[in-house]
């Protein structure tokens, strides 16, 4: 989306929450990462609009969303050892969307668990490119990699994803199954 | 043509990137050589599946809990008291999001309250007015027969906060 008006921060949560929960979902593979990943990106949302200059709107979330996960994936590396959940609700395991719990039989719970698999120098280029419809030149933009990373590290992905898919009997050599 | 480089010009064709030069160079390989081809078709499924796949609902509510809370940090930047930004660093402990989040309104919320218990009159200056009302409402109360509103005056206090 281009437009040459800045976006009131409610606009922003109201008509494309959609758009930075599914990049968001995409990204974590499960709800509450989701949730947390989208209140997060929306808090800088609140924080960059005065300073966003009217464009691609949608590029400009998107950066912002990758970003909070990048950073959240940083520290849960620099940090691997979790310490015990502090509310006794914590213990129940992630919600799961209606969608797929509608279709847990289906492809795209598959899809999404192989999506996840996926290391995350892989995922978020396959994501920004195939959920969130980034162009190579805005992915290396949000990456702040050059356009050749973004083509190997996307079509790489692509295959990462296609044995991980093979493997849970999504696809086989000839096609889906 | 190196293998990576062949890699490469797979998923950039699919996706339109490649310049006209090399779409044609890669459209000539494809016609002479299968294994390319294949690989398109596997790449090409992956893809179409992925782009496929469904918009995840979000949680019910959601939008609806974002727009509360930010209008809840509206108020709070108002009154110049600074709510406290939230950091993913802090939740290795791992608060939930939801929970994070009331905290968040809630600190707003406070800060709301604290700006209204400054703000409106202090008690003492309350009470005439709220006397006048009753005075006002019990006489056309009286007038038009309301039984309630003759019992007795109101005297309840006024308090704001806790």
């Amino acid at each position: 989306m281009t437009s040459d008006r800045v976006p009131t921060w409610e606009e922003v949560a109201r008509d494309h929450g959609q758009f930075l929960y599914s990049v968001a979902y995409r990204l974590t593979g499960n709800v509450d990462d989701a949730r947390d990943l989208v209140q997060e990106a929306l808090l800088r949302v609140r924080r960059g609009l005065a300073t966003y200059e009217p464009g691609s709107l949608e590029g400009w979330l998107a950066r912002i969303v990758t970003n909070v996960f990048l950073d959240d994936m940083r520290r849960k590396k620099r940090r691997p050892v979790q310490a015990l959940p502090d509310e006794p609700d914590l213990v129940v395991p992630p919600a799961v969307a209606a969608d797929v719990a509608a279709d847990r039989a289906g492809l795209s719970t598959e899809i999404q668990a192989a999506i996840a698999a996926l290391p995350e120098e892989f995922r978020v280029p396959v994501v920004l490119c195939d959920v969130a419809d980034q162009s190579y030149e805005d992915i290396a933009r949000i990456l702040d990699v050059p356009i050749g990373t973004v083509r190997s590290r996307l079509h790489r992905g692509r295959k990462l994803l296609r044995g991980e898919l093979v493997a849970r009997g999504v696809v086989t050599a000839g096609g889906v199954t | 043509m190196s293998e990576l480089e062949h890699d490469d010009v797979v998923s950039a064709y699919l996706d339109g990137e490649l310049t006209p030069v090399e779409r044609a160079a890669f459209e000539a390989r494809l016609a002479a050589d299968a294994d390319a081809r294949a690989e398109l078709d596997d790449v090409a499924e992956v893809r179409t599946l992925v782009r496929g796949l469904p918009l995840p609902s979000m949680p019910a509510g959601f939008v609806d809990e974002l727009l509360a809370t930010g209008t809840a940090d509206d108020a709070a930047a108002e009154t110049g008291d600074v709510a406290p930004v939230l950091d993913l660093g802090t939740a290795q402990t791992r608060r939930s999001g939801r929970a994070r989040f009331a905290a968040y309104a809630g600190a707003a919320a406070a800060a709301v309250a604290l700006v209204v218990a400054v703000a409106m009159p202090a008690q003492t200056s309350a009470k005439p007015a709220l006397a006048t009302d009753v005075r006002v409402h019990q006489a056309g109360a009286a007038a038009s027969g309301d039984p309630v509103s003759g019992l007795a005056p109101l005297a309840t206090p006024l308090r704001f906060g806790r």
